[in-house]
């Protein structure tokens, strides 16, 4: 305050001093020109002098502020080390448990019925293909039946790949599936998520990497001739080599195939960061190919380059390759296979009712290990597919909430300790009744 | 010569040395004076510190671990996530290690490079201590600190005597005399004479008794024997003493001082116990669970497993046939499951809980420290007019940072009298000379308030106060019996003069004694200095000197002490001693004053005054020399001769006559009172060990308000000595059987328990008889008999012969005994407590002091201190407290769970052995109360919540184990289990561990019974842990379950699954942290800025951290927590979980809080309310304590008390006056 106070002194009298200058200069004309350069004189210096009292005054300012911050700096060490820091100290009474036991429960249970509808409008259709007879005709069996393809592809002379056993399942689909419908494979008791599987891969390698040492794909590392498997370890070998195609018998028309885009099913993330084809000449494992040196898993009929169409959709950079490869978390999954491709007039709309027809070019054992195989269709929602769980356990969450607010708040009138009560309370209070 | 390889090996049986031949004392390769504390240097520190943190268990389990997942079959995890936190644990350990170590071999540098005077080539050199060896001759001056231990050889006193401070070595800060050996005094200061010297000592090895030294010195072929008398031993300070000359016999390590620095024992908390005992628990519940697992995993190894190998071939190592191979599986399983699920024994837990406490200790110095400098600055105005005390400006310091918690669980107090509860000032209080009371002050007479202006006197003492203008009026009139009564204090004592800063100073054996030569000092007899022969004393105004004939001293036995002074031509004896001692050996003319003074006693004894009696008796001069002749003899017999002495002592200390009386008040610490009243209320026992007498002992409990005047009458154990053991019972059987519910079986053989009921009813069942009766362990409970308990009986027994005592009558009377306001009290005394002490009596003893309010067990030994306090340790499995001020506590101290130490005058001998240390007693009431109960408040929350969220973390891998075939896959990132316990979820639990108050420090004293859960155990047990580990299992589940069933079979808005691994288990991870965060909002009581700080900062962090790692280094989760994020199922499925998990807990904790609100619910309320400003907060009202009260109550009842007598129990100088040793010491 004092060093502020100077300071205006310091301005006043500097004024003065202008003011006097000037009412003493006398007003010939040749003492004029020298006046008016002094009084300019004056007036620069002058100016000097505010600008220094401004930066002065700037100074004690932020001075005084320092001071303060530091007063109130040691004040707040002080609190600190008497541990007497302000503090929000919550505590649970009637006044604040019972509203917010009342206000979840009216929240949850109409959140809860939202979620259901939004479950509900989501059409999903499931076709179990595991067991599913061969329609090949060499394959009638002797009763006049056929086959199941899951017995035919343990005969020895099954060639994956080769078309050597397909088959036809007919289901309806009963609600129009508006909208972009999404074809997807389940499996089921399907262990991909055992430690030794997960483990088995080499991140590296997909990444499009040299790498010599790939033991974590163990067993799967390397042939007998000590090649490296393009894509080595056990979830690359196992790759889900089904191919599925869809029809649709309309009355009109006949039987059309549904067309299906293969393209945009995998994560961005996964294509643009985790799988990238190696570098090299050309896509193949010739000499400076980018597969130089390695063979195709042991379970594969081509090798990994040979997979969907180059150049984006091959090598590791294969979508179905990539959907293989992130993992289910769970025995029971299912992975996007197939879209439906809207840009085709005739499913623009998506999938009509009516009567379908799956065909599969079955290949992958699963009834070994009691696994099964699934087709499933589906349409989405805002919240993804269909699941009615969230909506189930909301509205559950929110009536026992509020049932519970119900239950306390008797319990609060009934029973509950006058707050007031709390007041009275001296040195010999027991700790408890 | 001897062959020196040999020497290292044997171990030294005597010592030999020759002084000024360093070629035969380097033969023997002694030990130099280089010492060396430090453990380690910088090539060591590393092997030798890894080797210590390995030997601790926690550290070489997680070592084991760590190799576990190195193998790459049973890995299951990535060994990072081990190595990350043991590194960190280890390297925090090394650095505290290392800094500690740097400190040592700091201090170790200072004290190797002091400087000592040394004779070397026949001339002094200034050599550094760690260059001397055994052998040298050492000059020391005034003031020097004893470089190694020394025998004396020669000093300036002509007697050559030597006076030492011990401080350092046994913290008595009195003077040590020490002495060379007469015939060695001829040397002087003489450099030529001393470097001639060629004497040789032969003594016992290296050893750590301080007490004893036994050697001999062979000289000019003459042999002398050397006992403690004549060494100095390293650590002392030399006092009073121009120079010496010293020998070095043992040096650095090899000196007492050295070998009696043993490794201090590690105090543990009970809260440690209990944490080691739960987690023993956890590794066997660990262990159970694996063995599930590895069970699930044979299994389905068999079932599914062999199956799959379609897809996932076994590897190498198990066999192909189905059985074999699951079993070997599964027996992999297991180790990786535990390498999986050992998050349940957190490594970080050890972290956590030594930070919080290391903080917890921050806060109690600093807290105190700001404490005592406002104390000091209000004391300062407050006793600005008296000017009689000041505070040491000593802080309060916690000296151990691991016991905080256990401050809040103290039962048990037990405290030191003198220097704790009392200041250890002796003021002289009041007076009875010849029959006239003086120090009364009537408060009504105007100018009474003042005390009388002494500085007349050129010798008065400021800090010497006295209210009673009579006294002064009487002196002026030359009053005889008054003159006689301050000319005995001035000469009839054992007290040395000295002169500081140009003052004279006393130096006494008890402050008694100063006390009383100072009273006569400032009333102008001055006691001014003393030669072997001779007193000097200043009688207003005037130098006299008279003869000192003899000195009769003090001894526990003899309870007074004589002078026999020749006094204007005449002989005189002056006396001075206890009442019933004075009593007894009065003329028989005397019985008129007798009584008067008997009387005044009474009433000063009844204040909690020490008293003493003072006579005298004039001597005819043959009597005196005959006497002296029978003394002579009696003294220099061979046999018996202390009883001789005493006899003959006797003989003339008869027919006294009586001067009067003189009262000592032992001012009691500042606070005391209350804060024992609030320590009480708050349900602490306090138990007063003494070595002072019963009735001082007993006077200073009711003064401190230990014992109340609700309280019944003590109860008396008082077996005297042994021959009480013999004598027959004067009571028949009947009386035992009142105390003992069941009438024992066998017969007492010596039943000296003696007890006696006041209730005239005629089948009494007195209360105080109770105590004594309720547990009889042993079926004969008390077969011996120094248990005699005494009641202050107005009745004799009625002695009802057949009167069973019902035992529901006893178990109702013991909860009356622990409630309430009234309650019992048990004095025992020091000779009753080595009987009481023994196996087989221990035990009856604890009963019956466990059912008292207060205990007081006066004239007990150091040891015997300790054995109480180990005797309720053992037995109560309580929590201990001791707190004490001297030498003389440390063995309790050290016994005890916490000792704490009075950073007073007496030494640095308590403090050095303490936990904590406080300047005045009354601070322990702020240190349990506040710093204790909040510690561990804290503690236990972090504790519960810190098993929560392991349990939480842990189980999830438990619930995806019936997912994933049982094959020990984490649910979660590698780096999401390092980091969790590191950073995402550590800092809010340490600020809750470090902040967290449920009510303030005004209300934890206000209302002390807030203290009961840390008695009680309540706030954290096996219960509580099971409790809150079961809640984490609980959360996990619910987690794991709603995010299952979300995520089985997720789909996004787009049609791409989000049901992989990857991102399942970002999402259970992210959820988790907001569920434990949202947890430990619950748990949060008092919000600071830090804990909003770190809860929400770290709720940041972990999505910060997550995103950063996965984007930059584009590992395997890549955008696997950006993908679910994406939708509106995560913020669904969160709130849900959140929701689920958090409801329940607060439903349970408002029904807790609504239905049976504790004191703490209440008081936090309060704390609320009257925050608000609807009612501002009392100060805490507090029974002012009047001594008084007591006083009056005592009179009342009739009983008389008789004087604390006010001596210490050590012998006096008596013996080194008479023998003209003391003279060394500067006259005036």
């Amino acid at each position: 305050m004092s060093s502020m106070s100077s300071i205006r002194g310091h301005i006043r009298s500097a004024l003065r001093g202008l003011s006097t200058d000037s009412g003493d200069t006398p007003v010939g004309g040749v003492t004029r020109g020298n006046t008016v350069k002094a009084l300019e004189r004056k007036v620069v210096n002058l100016q000097g002098q505010v600008v220094d009292l401004h930066s002065r005054i700037l100074e004690a300012e932020s001075k005084a502020a320092a001071e303060r911050r530091r007063k109130l700096d040691s004040k707040f060490k002080q609190k600190f080390k008497q541990q007497r820091l302000p503090a929000w100290q919550p505590i649970l009474t009637a006044d604040t448990v019972l509203p917010a036991f009342f206000l979840i429960g009216l929240l949850f249970v109409p959140l809860g019925v939202a979620l259901l509808l939004f479950s509900d409008g989501v059409v999903e259709v499931q076709v179990d293909y595991t067991e599913c007879p061969s329609v090949d005709p060499r394959h009638r069996d002797p009763l006049g039946g056929h086959f199941l393809c899951k017995d035919l592809i343990l005969r020895p002379e099954f060639v994956p790949g080769e078309n050597f056993c397909y088959c036809d399942i007919e289901f309806n689909v009963t609600t129009a599936m508006e909208n972009e419908v999404f074809m997807y494979y389940g499996l089921d008791n399907y262990y991909q998520n055992h430690r030794r599987y997960v483990k088995s891969r080499d991140d590296k390698q997909l990444a499009g990497k040299q790498v010599t040492d790939v033991s974590d794909c163990s067993p799967f590392d390397r042939d007998n001739r000590s090649r490296i498997y393009a894509p080595c370890g056990a979830i690359a070998n196992s790759f889900f080599n089904d191919s599925l195609k869809l029809y649709f018998t309309d009355s009109q028309k006949g039987k059309q195939e549904v067309p299906l885009r293969g393209d945009n099913i995998a994560w961005d993330s996964d294509k643009n960061i985790k799988f990238k084809n190696p570098p090299g000449k050309t896509l193949d494992d010739k000499e400076g190919g980018a597969f130089e040196n390695t063979v195709k898993p042991l379970y594969w009929t081509k090798p990994v380059f040979k997979l969907g169409s180059p150049p984006n959709n091959t090598g590791y950079e294969n979508e179905d390759l990539i959907v293989w490869m992130r993992t289910a978390a769970f025995p029971s999954f299912r992975k996007l296979y197939r879209r439906v491709d809207n840009s085709n007039l005739e499913f623009k709309k998506g999938l009509a009712a009516g009567l379908y027809t799956l065909h599969v070019d079955y290949n992958y054992p699963v009834h070994t290990f009691g696994g099964r195989k699934r087709m499933i269709l589906s349409t989405t929602s805002f919240l993804g597919g269909k699941n009615n769980f969230l909506g189930i356990a909301y509205i559950t969450a929110g009536c026992v909430c509020f049932l519970l607010g119900v239950v306390f708040l008797v319990i609060h009138v009934k029973f509950g300790e006058r707050t007031t009560n709390h007041l009275n309370i001296n040195q010999n209070t027991p700790y408890t009744k | 010569m001897k062959l020196p390889c040999i020497k290292e090996k044997i171990p030294e049986t005597e010592r030999r040395l020759r002084m000024n031949d360093d070629v035969y004392n380097a033969a023997f390769k002694y030990a130099n004076n280089f010492i060396k504390t430090s453990k380690y240097n910088i090539v060591t520190f590393l092997p030798i510190n890894l080797y210590e943190q390995f030997t601790r268990l926690a550290n070489f389990y997680f070592l084991c671990l760590l190799i576990l997942q190195l193998i790459p079959v049973v890995s299951s995890l990535n060994p990072i996530t081990t190595i990350l936190p043991l590194l960190g644990v280890l390297s925090l350990s090394a650095l505290k290690d290392a800094y500690d170590d740097i400190q040592r071999h700091r201090s170790d540098k200072q004290v190797n490079n002091r400087v000592s005077q040394v004779l070397r080539n026949g001339v002094m050199e200034e050599v550094l201590w760690k260059n001397v060896v055994v052998g040298d001759i050492i000059r020391m001056t005034s003031n020097e600190f004893v470089a190694a231990d020394l025998l004396l050889l020669s000093t300036s006193d002509a007697n050559g005597l030597c006076f030492v401070e011990t401080s350092e070595l046994d913290g008595e800060t009195n003077l040590k005399c020490k002495q060379c050996q007469p015939d060695l005094t001829e040397l002087h200061d003489n450099v030529e004479l001393i470097s001639a010297l060629d004497g040789e000592v032969v003594c016992e090895p290296p050893n750590n008794n301080l007490s004893k030294f036994q050697g001999t010195l062979t000289w000019r072929g003459k042999k002398y024997s050397l006992d403690n008398e004549n060494v100095l031993l390293r650590g002392c300070i030399l006092r009073n003493t121009e120079w010496c000359y010293c020998v070095v016999l043992f040096a650095g390590a090899e000196t007492k001082l050295m070998q009696n620095a043993g490794e201090s024992f590690f105090k543990r908390t009970s809260m440690d116990r209990l944490l080691n005992t739960i987690i023993l628990g956890i590794l066997l519940f660990l262990l159970v669970m694996c063995l599930f697992c590895a069970l699930g995993s044979g299994i389905w190894e068999s079932i599914v497993g062999f199956k799959f190998q379609v897809f996932l071939p076994w590897t190498d190592v198990i066999p192909q046939e189905k059985n074999r191979g699951a079993a070997v599986t599964a027996s992999l399983v297991f180790f990786s499951y535990i390498i999986l699920l050992n998050t349940f024994v957190p490594i970080s837990l050890y972290v956590s809980v030594e930070m919080i406490r290391l903080f917890q200790s921050l806060l109690i110095n600093w807290d105190l420290n700001v404490e005592m400098i406002r104390l000091f600055q209000s004391l300062l105005i407050n006793w600005d007019k008296k000017m009689c005390y000041m505070p040491s400006k000593t802080y309060a310091k916690a000296r151990t940072t691991t016991l905080n918690e256990e401050l809040g669980q103290v039962q048990y107090i037990f405290s030191d009298k003198t220097g704790t509860l009392t200041q250890n000032v002796m003021t002289f209080n009041k007076c009875s000379i010849n029959g006239v009371s003086y120090g009364d002050v009537d408060d009504d007479l105007e100018g009474y308030d003042q005390p009388i202006d002494f500085s007349g006197n050129p010798y008065s003492e400021p800090s010497f106060v006295f209210y009673d203008r009579k006294l002064t009026v009487d002196l002026r009139t030359h009053d005889p019996h008054v003159e006689t009564f301050f000319l005995l204090l001035a000469l009839c004592h054992t007290v040395m003069p000295q002169e500081e800063d140009g003052k004279l100073v006393y130096q006494a054996q008890s402050p008694d004694e100063s006390a009383l030569v100072s009273a006569a000092r400032n009333f102008g007899f001055v006691f001014k200095s003393r030669t072997p022969n001779s007193i000097t004393a200043v009688i207003n105004g005037e130098e006299q000197t008279h003869e000192l004939l003899c000195i009769l001293d003090f001894n526990n036995v003899r309870k007074r002490m004589s002078v026999v002074i020749r006094y204007d031509g005449k002989l005189r004896l002056f006396c001075k001693g206890a009442d019933s001692i004075i009593f007894e050996r009065l003329r028989a003319d005397q019985e008129e004053i007798k009584s008067i003074t008997c009387e005044h006693i009474d009433s000063y004894a009844g204040e909690g005054l020490r008293t003493l009696c003072l006579a005298y008796k004039d001597l005819s001069e043959q009597y005196y020399a005959d006497w002296w002749n029978r003394y002579q003899d009696a003294a220099t017999s061979l046999e018996n001769r202390e009883e001789k002495v005493d006899a003959i002592f006797e003989e003339i200390e008869k027919d006294l006559i009586l001067i009067g009386a003189s009262a000592i008040e032992d001012k009691l610490q500042e606070g005391v009172p209350e804060a024992i009243a609030n320590l009480s209320l708050a349900g602490i026992k306090i138990w007063v060990l003494t070595g002072d007498k019963q009735e001082t002992a007993i006077n200073i409990g009711y003064s401190c308000h230990l014992l109340t005047d609700e309280m019944h009458e003590p109860i008396i154990v008082d077996g005297e000595t042994e021959e009480d053991l013999d004598t027959p019972c004067p009571l028949p059987r009947p009386a035992l059987s009142l105390a003992v519910p069941s009438p024992p079986p066998c017969p007492l053989p010596r039943p000296a328990l003696s007890l006696a009921v006041p209730t005239p009813s005629p089948c009494p069942l007195p209360r105080r008889a109770l105590s004594l009766a309720l547990p009889s362990p042993s079926p004969c409970p008390l077969p011996h008999h120094a248990l005699s308990l005494a009641v202050p009986s107005p009745s004799p027994l009625p002695s009802p012969s057949p009167c069973p005592l019902p035992r529901p009558a006893l178990s109702l009377a013991v909860p009356s005994l622990s409630e309430g306001e009234t309650g019992h009290s048990l004095v025992v005394n020091g000779h009753s407590l080595v009987f009481a002490l023994q196996d087989d009596m221990e035990e009856l003893l604890l009963a019956v002091a466990s059912q008292c309010r207060a205990v007081i067990c006066c004239r007990v030994t150091p040891l015997q201190k300790a054995k109480v306090v180990d005797l309720v340790k053992r037995y109560k499995k309580a929590v201990t407290l001791s707190i004490g001020d001297g030498a003389n506590d440390v063995s309790m101290i050290k016994i005890a769970h916490i000792g704490v130490g009075i950073s007073g005058h007496e030494g640095m001998q308590a403090v050095l052995a303490s936990d904590f240390a406080v300047a005045q007693f009354k601070y322990l009431e702020r240190l349990l109360l506040v710093h204790g109960r909040w510690s561990y408040y804290r503690m236990c929350k972090f504790l519960t919540y810190f098993f929560y969220k392991n349990f939480a973390f842990a189980f999830c891998h438990f619930w995806y184990a019936f997912f994933v075939g049982f094959s020990a896959q984490t649910v979660f990132d590698t780096l999401f289990i390092s980091a969790y316990n590191l950073f995402y979820t550590a800092l809010p639990v340490l600020a809750l561990g470090s902040f967290d108050q449920d009510v303030n420090e005004d209300y934890s004293l206000r209302f002390p019974k807030l203290y009961t859960p840390g008695l009680e155990n309540r706030w954290f047990n096996k219960k509580i842990f099971v409790r809150s580990a079961g809640h984490g299992v609980l959360t996990s589940g619910v987690l794991f379950f709603v995010v299952y069933g979300e995520y089985t079979n997720g789909i996004r808005s787009n049609g791409l699954t989000l049901s992989d691994f990857y991102s399942f288990g970002s999402v259970l991870s992210s959820i988790l942290v907001i569920v434990v965060t949202a947890q430990i909002c619950l748990d949060t009581g008092y919000w600071t800025i830090f804990n909003h700080i770190t809860i929400w900062g770290s709720l940041i962090f972990t999505y910060l951290l997550q995103y950063a790692v996965n984007h930059g280094f584009k590992g395997a989760y890549v955008n696997s927590l950006a993908m679910p994020m994406g939708e509106p199922g995560y913020y669904l499925c969160s709130l849900l979980v959140v929701v689920m998990v958090i409801l329940p807990v607060l439903a349970w904790r408002f029904w807790n809080a609504d239905v049976h609100p504790t004191l703490s619910d209440k008081v936090r309320y309060k704390q609320q309310y009257e925050k608000k400003g609807v009612k501002p907060a009392k100060p805490r009202p507090m029974p002012r304590l009047f001594r008084r009260q007591s006083t009056m109550r005592r009179r009342a009842l009739g009983k008389s008390m008789r004087s604390g007598y006010a001596f210490s129990h050590q012998e006096g100088y008596g013996r080194l006056i008479t023998e003209g040793k003391l003279l060394g010491v500067r006259r005036l």
